[in-house]
């Protein structure tokens, strides 16, 4: 199996760390996984062509198959990209020194998602996520600022209770059902679960719908996301956004779909849940100034659409015929996007890692004017944008323009609903972006005038992703082969997509587009002025000031919708209650265990106040009365020492034994 | 039982291996660099010798039995003898590594009394090791005795002698009741003669939790962490404590009881999780806090035997993978403490900051087994929480969630605390700290070991079965 190679080159990556420079480890650390996400892409091309594998690996047992192949493209595609970045963009950590520690986690996060995706048994599934979790929180503590550990211990506490704590569950649910440790195989616990009751099927279901929501920053989980992203070196966010989250994906279907099995309601739960997360996930995205929580917020945003696609296709592939037909085609835009999406976010971010690379921050309300001296970063920017915002010829059109076409072809209102809240939130996604682009690139900065272009290997990362927007959008063809994993009639050639009578020619769009275009230009010719901005004559006031910064951008609207981010922070109030005062019982319970010794009607406000008392034990108090005469027993009696005690046992043990020998 | 010329030899020198640490008592009045050379020589041997015959027993096929009796008597049948099984194989080279590691760490950890200290830790690993090879209950209680001797004196080297001899009772006590199963099975406690007995079986639980400090005294472990820190290591992670879930282990395996007591010993167990999770944020001293997760750990072992009482093999099997794995988590766990002990003059988390930067490789070791003891990758308690957590939803009724959930929210609560310190303490600036290369190999092996453990080990425990 070439999957082999690809976890060979990331485990060469790995040790690379021994290497003692800074910058050599990260930089051939880096190489290795971009070697490696590459073997990851020739598997794919490979089980493409001649059909699904099976193997083992180190005694892991492993099986890729058509579903495996869209994820690992996924991971492979972001992680060539990512990793080739990444070889000049974590220069910027060395002050941090421990190239190590990043040469083995980040190859770790990348072999595991590999993993995860090809895994055949319930037992390495969970192992292999495990390490992904495990070593996506290194990563995030990697820059060791104290708010940055502070998110990474929120990050892995969220995922040990609402991912570990329920997969582990559902691992043993698996195997109370399959009764044996060996064989533990997708099929095997498909076919147990077959014949089981319905509330085994819901408990199994459920608990994993919890772990795979949470890891696809599904609402109500999604609050770990922001500052998660944020606080990852930005080629793991970068990562993290493409590949983790669609990693989740693969579970919502290779677990629940195909084990556990899916219904209507099902179905509508999923897409309820994604038409909901689409909606808040971007409306949050629209006013934040901080470049990577934006695309973080949007990435929560982006997930929501494909879980409408994968929730419309639940729903409607069980009811067969027509119906039928319209689900797969929604799932399979589901898949589709969710490709789309792990490349444009991932090229997003690697676009916002260059500018952090030269101007060292991520603040929007901070940066401008970088649109004349990072041309080629801005017009990768430029497409990605473009893709999320689902315009076309761009490759985020077409799956969002299909999710939109099965939701209105459901009969279903609920669905239509969701894909109607699909097409207006693309409208805030577009709105979010033109200040993601304009607030960076758009107007002019003295501060920045001297800012240099990020090296080529960055570009590179950029543009294998950016390019492939425009590359996808224009020829859909080259991918939907892949992505039919649900058999959906789409009729694609090089030219066009469709479905039934509805098709869409990206080809014959960029003509009349152009040719439009052109006319218009002939015709209404643009002229230009440039004007320096009026300063009533002072000074005084930095030129840089005269922008609208992007607080600023939707201001007014953000105003407008005021309420339903009150609503949230409410939420987010009520969260914050409940731990608070789960956190109060504690102390109020376990103040029972403490020995009040000097300071009694001391209040007790936090942990470190318990912490600096004695320690209670409930043995010790109620036997507190023999203790007690054993004092006083040392104090009466002469010559008492511990070595009495000694004599005393091995006499007394010696007799019984005698005793029972010779009895 | 198979016998011939080889064998004999194999047992033998299990047998040699595990009376070799009692040489150590020899170095009593000894001190300095001489006593450190003859103590981690002894050990070596002792380790290589018990390595062969690991050795040869895996290569002649690893389900056979291979057992000599040493003592017979008549009324109690065999009170000294060696068993060689997949079971006391893996227990005991895991026991007798551990022991070796603590005694090369200590020589750069201690500072006075080491002649002392060696004679007490060769006491307490020869006894440990007749305990392990042991399938009498005879031979356990004598062992278990011996065992105590060289706490009591032990923690009373660390100065804290009302701990010392509380730890002392306890034991004790665990003695007493095994004897009184002797007691009531006569000639049954030679276990390979035994016959289920609902009365010996509840005494051995019970004496099985004295030595595991669970319920119901389960304060002696936490205030036993005065002894020095190698000692507290060895006992907490492959000796006195995982011992007694070892005992009740073979006890199981041998008397194969029915499930009258499953709701006693599970129901126990759970409870004394539930305490302990309670206690985890209360400590600051990273020590106890490490003996509270050894008192939940063990306890962990413990459920997956409840299980066993059902019935279930697969109970018998992963409570020995829990405690092996746990062996050498814990071991790490107290050798980054240790390492932190010699640096910062303390063991309270919250006079330690910057670690990371002070004593990078303590740091990493801290990281790791700290997270490991919670459950997290790469040591191998991830692997035996999952398999603990498989077996047990497999249980019946309310057992099914109960137990499992306990584990796992236990596990969770540890992960909690161990973050809080983690952000705390790891990080910040500081200057570098002592730390001495001995240690430092002590601890990579450890973690090297950790890591290969539970892959090796589930293959090694998925051959036990019940006896007969």
């Amino acid at each position: 199996m070439i999957l082999e190679y690809a976890i060979g080159a990331f485990i060469l990556g790995g040790l690379v760390g021994l290497i003692r420079d800074y910058k050599a480890t990260v930089k051939a650390s880096s190489f290795m996984a971009f070697l490696g996400s590459l073997a990851l892409l020739w598997q794919v091309y490979s089980v493409y062509t001649n059909g699904p594998v099976s193997g083992n690996l180190f005694g892991i047992p492993l099986r890729i198959d058509n579903l495996s192949i869209v994820f690992l493209l996924i991971i492979g595609l972001v992680g060539t990209a990512a990793s080739l970045f990444a070889i000049n963009y974590m220069e910027m950590f060395e002050n941090v020194g421990k190239g190590w520690v990043y040469a083995v986690a980040y190859n770790t996060f990348l072999a595991s998602m590999a993993l995860v995706v090809t895994v055949d048994s319930m037992e390495y599934f969970v192992m292999s996520w495990e390490l992904m979790t495990l070593s996506s929180f290194i990563l995030v503590f990697f820059s060791e600022k104290l708010r940055d550990v502070d998110v990474s211990v929120k990050y892995y506490i969220t995922m040990h209770f609402l991912d570990t704590i329920p997969l582990f569950l559902a691992l043993g649910t698996a195997y109370s059902l399959v009764g044996s440790f060996d064989k533990l195989t997708f099929e095997n616990i498909a076919s147990a679960m077959a014949t089981a009751p319905f509330h085994t099927k819901a408990v199994f279901g459920g608990l994993l719908m919890i772990a795979f929501m949470t890891k696809s920053g599904m609402i109500p989980f999604q609050f770990w996301v922001a500052e998660t992203y944020r606080a990852a070196p930005t080629s793991v966010s970068a990562v993290m956004a493409g590949a983790m989250e669609k990693v989740a994906l693969y579970g919502l279907i290779a677990l629940i779909w195909r084990i556990v099995g899916t219904s209507y309601s099902l179905g509508l739960f999923v897409a309820v849940i994604g038409a909901i997360t689409l909606t808040v996930g971007t409306l949050y995205a629209l006013r934040e100034t901080n470049a990577k929580r934006l695309l973080a917020y949007h990435s929560i945003g982006q997930m929501g659409y494909i879980w409408l696609g994968i929730g419309i296709g639940m729903a409607l592939i069980p009811k067969g015929g027509f119906l039928g037909a319209v689900g797969a085609l929604g799932a399979f835009a589901g898949l589709f996007h969710a490709l789309n999406h792990a490349i444009f976010k991932a090229s997003l971010f690697l676009s916002a890692g260059a500018v952090e690379y030269r101007t060292g921050t991520v603040n929007l309300d901070e940066l401008g004017g970088l649109g004349r001296t990072m041309k080629v970063t801005a017009l990768a920017a430029l497409f990605a944008s473009l893709a999320i915002s689902g315009v076309p010829p761009f490759n985020g059109f077409l799956s969002k323009w299909l999710i939109y076409v099965s939701g209105y072809y459901s009969h279903s209102y609920v669905l239509a609903l969701g894909a109607v809240l699909a097409a207006f939130i693309s409208a805030a996604t577009l709105a979010s972006f033109v200040k993601f682009y304009g607030a960076q690139f758009g107007g002019d900065m003295k501060r920045y005038e001297n800012v240099k272009e990020v090296p080529a290997g960055m570009l590179a990362g950029q543009w294998i992703l950016a390019g492939l927007t425009l590359l996808i959008g224009l020829f859909p063809g080259t991918v939907t082969g892949i992505l039919n994993v649900f058999n959906a009639p789409v009729e694609t050639n090089l030219y066009k997509i469709g479905f039934q009578s509805v098709f869409f020619s990206p080809v014959l769009f960029v003509i009349v587009l152009g040719i439009l275009a052109f006319g218009l230009y002939l015709v209404f010719k643009p002229e230009y002025k440039e004007a320096k901005p009026w300063d009533c004559g002072s000074t005084q006031i930095d030129e840089d000031e005269y922008r609208i910064n992007a607080e600023g951008y939707y201001i007014k609207y953000e105003e407008k919708i005021g309420s339903f981010y009150r609503l949230g922070d409410w939420f987010y109030s009520v969260g914050a209650g409940i731990i608070h005062y789960i956190v109060r019982a504690y102390l109020w319970m376990a103040s029972y265990f403490t020995k009040i010794v000097d300071t009694p009607y001391t209040k007790v406000e936090s942990l470190d106040d318990l912490r600096e008392r004695e320690i209670l034990h409930i043995d010790e108090e109620v036997f507190k009365p023999l203790i007690r005469f054993l004092n006083i027993a040392r104090d009466v009696l002469p010559g008492i020492r511990l070595g009495t005690f000694i004599v005393i046992a091995l006499i007394v043990v010696g007799a019984i034994v005698g005793l029972l020998i010779a009895m | 039982m198979v016998k011939n010329q080889g064998v004999m030899v194999m047992i033998e020198l299990v047998l040699i291996s595990a009376l070799l640490p009692f040489l150590l008592l020899a170095l009593w009045k000894l001190e300095g660099k001489t006593a450190d050379i003859i103590a981690g020589s002894i050990l070596g041997i002792s380790l290589l010798l018990n390595g062969i015959a690991v050795y040869d027993f895996f290569s002649n096929g690893s389900e056979k039995v291979y057992h000599t009796a040493y003592v017979v008597t008549t009324n109690l049948g065999e009170v000294f003898g060696i068993t060689l099984d997949t079971a006391s194989a893996l227990m005991g080279i895991v026991s007798i590594l551990i022991a070796f590691l603590m005694v090369v760490y200590a020589s750069r950890f201690l500072e006075s009394n080491r002649g002392k200290f060696y004679a007490l830790f060769g006491l307490l690993t020869g006894a440990s090791m007749v305990f392990i090879y042991s399938i009498n209950l005879v031979q356990f209680a004598i062992a278990l005795e011996l065992m105590a001797i060289a706490m009591l004196c032990l923690v009373e080297l660390g100065g804290a002698k009302m701990d010392a001899l509380k730890a002392f009772l306890v034991l004790n006590v665990g003695v007493f009741l095994i004897l009184g199963a002797v007691l009531v099975l006569g000639n049954g406690q030679d276990l390979t003669k035994v016959t289920y007995d609902s009365t010996a079986f509840l005494l051995l639980i019970f004496a099985a939790f004295m030595m595991s400090s669970q319920f119901p005294f389960y304060s002696w472990l936490p205030d036993s962490t005065a002894s020095p820190i190698p000692a507290s290591a060895y006992v907490h992670s492959a000796s006195i404590v995982p011992l007694g879930a070892y005992m009740l282990f073979r006890v199981i395996q041998y008397m194969k009881p029915n499930d009258q007591y499953f709701w006693l010993l599970g129901g126990l167990t759970v409870a004394l999780i539930i305490l302990m999770m309670i206690y985890y944020p209360l400590q600051r001293d990273a020590k106890r806090l490490v003996a509270y997760s050894t008192i939940a750990q063990t306890g962990v072992a413990y459920i997956t035997l409840a299980y066993a009482l059902l019935g279930h093999v697969a109970g018998i099997q992963i409570a020995l993978y829990q405690v092996v794995n746990h062996a050498v988590v814990k071991a790490l766990a107290f050798a980054s403490v240790g390492g932190l002990a010699i640096a910062y003059g303390t063991t309270d988390l919250k006079l330690i900051k910057g670690m990371r930067k002070s004593v990078p490789w303590t740091s990493i070791a801290w990281f790791m087994s700290f997270l490991g003891l919670a459950g997290v990758l790469p040591l191998g308690l991830f692997f035996s929480k999952a398999f603990t957590i498989m077996s047990t939803r497999h249980a019946e009724g309310i057992a099914s969630w109960l137990f499992p959930g306990v584990v796992l929210i236990d596990a969770a609560i540890f992960l909690i605390v161990v973050l809080l310190w983690f952000r705390k303490s790891f990080f910040g600036e500081g200057e570098s700290r002592n730390e001495p290369k001995v240690i430092v190999a002590v601890l990579i092996v450890l973690i090297i070991v950790g890591i290969i453990m539970p892959w090796v080990s589930l293959d090694v425990v998925m051959k036990i079965s019940f006896a007969g």
